[in-house]
């Protein structure tokens, strides 16, 4: 047999039984593996109320109401449900997916340059509708009295990598504590102190950023005031 | 910039060369052929697999065998890739490994994919969750995942081999070790791997996308699948083509921070490890340690760099009145395109270490890294990639100027060839005297031997038998036996009286073979000195002119130091001032 047609022939059948072993066995033993093992992990972190599927713990959310028409009709623009902030909520970073923020079938980011005027706008609109949510309607002032754009923590403003961010900074999350504290009549130190229940520390007590997760956070204020959801 | 971030930097670094040594020293272990222990689990599916490709896993390669087989063995990868890629939406693809109906990308898409995929590039040409089906993840994504990363390692295998041997001929054998990768490196650490990752939260199942129902009223649809397996086999081989489409940003692929330290760890432990294999297997290990501080030193200048930048924040953040610093619960910087449990040092480090490594998986947004902070990742994807292993072990070159390998490396395949091609080492006056002058002589048969690329031994010994051991006495000139004879001289008293022991000292006795041809060896350190014995050796370094035999006494004797020395400024005739000037007349007027 020639070199060469040897060569193709081993080629052939390497790539098919590699394809059988990496591409059907190890896959299925890997996920078989984890659904015995961390059936919770492996399958999202769904997370339950009432039985409902209310998302999964380790995915961002909108915690945002959809904005009505005149007509009663959901306004949409694109086919992607336009929605202002839920005040009773602590609210998740900014997202840059399509299709509405926090769209989790199709992840992605904003691509927006450092020295771009583009980010600049972005991050004056989310400054200012960061400073809007956290200001109290009738009297205008800030919830937080000490609330200026210098103070707000810069992942509140900019939008994260997955367009999923599942948690904020603490900074974040105090400051909108005043606000959640005024419309759920709640007094601040159990809001900060559910804060502080649903802060993720860092890996190995360096790796990364402390983080609050906001889906946990806000069921736990739901079930703390018995709201519906 | 924290406490905590400049800490991850070290810790990362630490961890990696804790990790790496051992590995690099299994991995060496593993491609010389010895027993490991996971021989006993793995020796009969790897001879399982010789029988079933039909290879003689013990024929050496020489680089032009290699090099058609992995060339070949790529190709048929690539046609299956497309093909997979091709048939997504085909009658054959059960409904539970398609479960939303996903057409086949158009062709010049799939080309794309594949030949990127194929050569370990990796390139996303395609967002994950919107575009395949899990069976072309599967059979499609991830097959190509093991495949090229086990070509990527077998070519650095077969370099350092190359290296080696220095004849070409023992490379190994592709098959041998593409099967070796597979089992014994990319499998066991892969599933270690893919575990871990599971059990932190990074999903694998079967189901179609969730339908959610938020809290506010709101509807989210959630993108799931086999990611855990897929993710690992991407981070070990440095292939980073992510099952979504922000890779291991994704909630799903890269859940904590945890997480994050353990990725980088993944990505870079088996560049590190080839490393020391590297200077395992050419039996030199300082040069590897020394190639691996290299290497760290760049890389830790490359974070250094990156997270200062990025903790600075961009001037886009600073126009728009923000402040970067860190605050009291916020680590502050430029956190666009970045997610906060990473935060600053964690994305810039994973940045880092993927563009070191060739890998493309990402943390974070690269181009919405502020200027210096994502010059630094392209600096080093220009630069042809710091650790990639193949450019990894060319940097460990080591040649002399002749061409030849540093004697040090030791553990040479095929001792006996490895020195046809080489011209003796010692200053060696006895063959120069024997075979005189001229390189082609011919030898009883009429063939004719070349003295310097053919066998030199055996062309000696077929032309001057029992000439040499006259010669080797004659040859030796005036210093050297003064330094045999200062070495006697030097010797205490007593020793001086037993009668033996200086004529052992003058003629050696063959103790090899070829020990007879050697000259005696001068002093080392005073031979390499001493203009004479250097002059002598310089015989030795190939054709001449004649007249370049003997430097030392041609020419005037009171020139022979100075051969080309001239008169720097000769007596001449004065100038003439009689002579009329140039003639500069204007040709118009």
């Amino acid at each position: 047999m020639k070199p060469w047609l040897r060569d193709t022939i081993t080629s052939i059948i390497a790539v098919i039984v590699f394809a059988i072993l990496t591409g059907l066995v190890y896959p299925l033993v890997i996920t078989g593996v984890s659904q015995v093992a961390f059936p919770g992990d492996a399958n999202g972190q769904k997370i339950y109320v009432d039985g409902k599927l209310v998302g999964s713990k380790i995915i961002g959310q909108n915690f945002g109401t959809p904005v009505l028409e005149k007509n009663g009709k959901v306004k949409e623009v694109k086919g992607a449900v336009i929605t202002e902030p839920d005040p009773r909520y602590f609210q998740s970073r900014p997202s840059a997916t399509e299709g509405g923020a926090d769209n989790a079938a199709a992840s992605t980011f904003s691509n927006h340059g450092p020295n771009s005027v583009k980010t600049k706008e972005a991050n004056e609109e989310n400054i200012k509708a960061y400073l809007e949510l956290n200001k109290n309607p009738t009297t205008k002032a800030e919830y937080d009295p000490g609330l200026s754009v210098g103070k707000i923590p810069v992942d509140a403003v900019n939008s994260s990598a997955s367009g999923l961010d599942p948690e904020i900074s603490k900074a974040n999350a105090w400051i909108q504590a005043y606000r959640i504290a005024a419309m759920r009549h709640l007094p601040l130190a159990t809001v900060d102190g559910l804060i502080a229940k649903y802060t993720s520390g860092r890996g190995l007590g360096f790796s990364g950023e402390e983080g609050v997760n906001v889906l946990e956070l806000n069921l736990a204020l739901n079930r703390l005031t018995g709201a519906k959801s | 910039m924290t406490f905590a971030g400049w800490f991850t930097i070290i810790a990362f670094v630490l961890v990696l060369s804790v990790l790496a040594f051992p590995l690099g020293t299994y991995i060496a272990r593993v491609y010389t052929g010895e027993r490991v222990f996971l021989t006993p689990i793995f020796g009969w599916p790897e001879r399982f697999l010789y029988k079933v490709l039909r290879v003689d896993h013990e024929r050496q390669q020489d680089w032009k065998a290699y090099a058609k087989s992995l060339i070949v063995f790529s190709l048929a990868g690539w046609i299956f890739l497309y093909v997979v890629l091709r048939t997504q939406d085909a009658f054959f693809v059960p409904h539970s490994l398609n479960p939303l109906a996903y057409h086949s990308a158009p062709a010049n898409v799939v080309f794309n994919i594949t030949s990127s995929f194929m050569t370990n590039t990796n390139w996303q040409f395609y967002s994950g969750e919107t575009t395949m089906s899990y069976l072309s993840q599967m059979i499609g994504l991830t097959v190509q995942n093991w495949l090229s990363a086990g070509v990527g390692i077998v070519v650095a295998v077969a370099l350092v081999r190359g290296i080696i041997s220095r004849s070409g001929k023992g490379l190994g054998n592709f098959w041998q070790d593409m099967v070796r990768t597979i089992l014994y490196v990319l499998a066991p650490l892969s599933v270690l791997v893919a575990i871990v990752l599971a059990s932190q939260g990074v999903i694998a199942n079967f189901s179609t996308y969730l339908h959610v129902h938020t809290i506010t009223g709101l509807t989210q649809t959630i993108a799931m699948g086999p990611v855990a397996d897929q993710h690992s086999i991407m981070l070990l081989g440095t292939n980073g083509g992510g099952f979504f489409n922000t890779n291991a940003a994704h909630p799903f692929e890269n859940p904590s921070q945890f997480t994050n330290f353990f990725e980088m760890l993944a990505v870079l432990i088996i560049p590190a490890a080839l490393i020391f294999m590297y200077g395992r297997m050419t039996g030199n290990r300082r040069q590897g340690y020394a190639i691996y501080a290299t290497v760290m030193v760049m890389f830790l200048g490359a974070c250094i760099v990156a997270y200062i930048a990025e903790a600075h924040g961009s001037p886009a953040q600073h126009a728009a009145g923000l402040h970067t610093g860190v605050i009291s619960g916020s680590g502050g910087g430029n956190l666009e395109g970045k997610e906060q449990r990473f935060g600053i040092a964690g994305s810039a480090i994973f940045d880092v270490v993927t563009t070191v490594t060739s890998c493309g998986a990402v943390n974070s947004a690269l181009e919405s890294f502020t200027g210096i902070g994502g010059a630094v990742p392209f600096a080093n994807l220009s630069a042809g990639v710091v650790l990639d292993p193949p450019v990894r072990a060319a940097g460990g070159l080591h040649r002399r100027a002749d061409g030849r390998t540093h004697a040090r490396v030791a553990r040479q395949e095929a001792r006996g060839e490895r020195d046809k091609a080489r011209r003796p080492r010692d200053p060696d006056h006895a063959p120069r005297g024997a075979v005189l002058h001229g390189t082609r002589r011919r030898d009883k048969s009429g063939k004719i031997v070349d003295q310097r690329s053919g066998d030199f031994g055996e062309a000696r010994r077929a032309h001057a038998p029992g000439v040499l051991r006259e010669l080797l006495r004659v040859s030796l000139s005036g210093e050297q036996q003064r330094l045999r004879f200062r070495r006697i001289h030097r010797l205490d008293p007593a020793e001086r009286r037993q009668p033996r022991r200086p004529r052992h000292q003058l003629r050696r006795r063959a103790r090899r073979l070829r020990h007879g041809l050697r000259a005696l060896r001068a002093d080392p350190v005073r031979a390499g000195r001493r203009g004479r014995a250097r002059r002598q050796a310089d015989h030795s370094r190939g054709p001449r002119h004649d007249a370049h035999r003997q430097p030392h006494v041609r020419g005037a004797v009171d020139r022979r130091d100075h051969p080309r020395r001239r008169a720097d400024v000769l007596p001449r005739p004065a100038a003439r001032t009689d002579r009329p000037g140039p003639d500069r007349t204007p040709l118009l007027t």
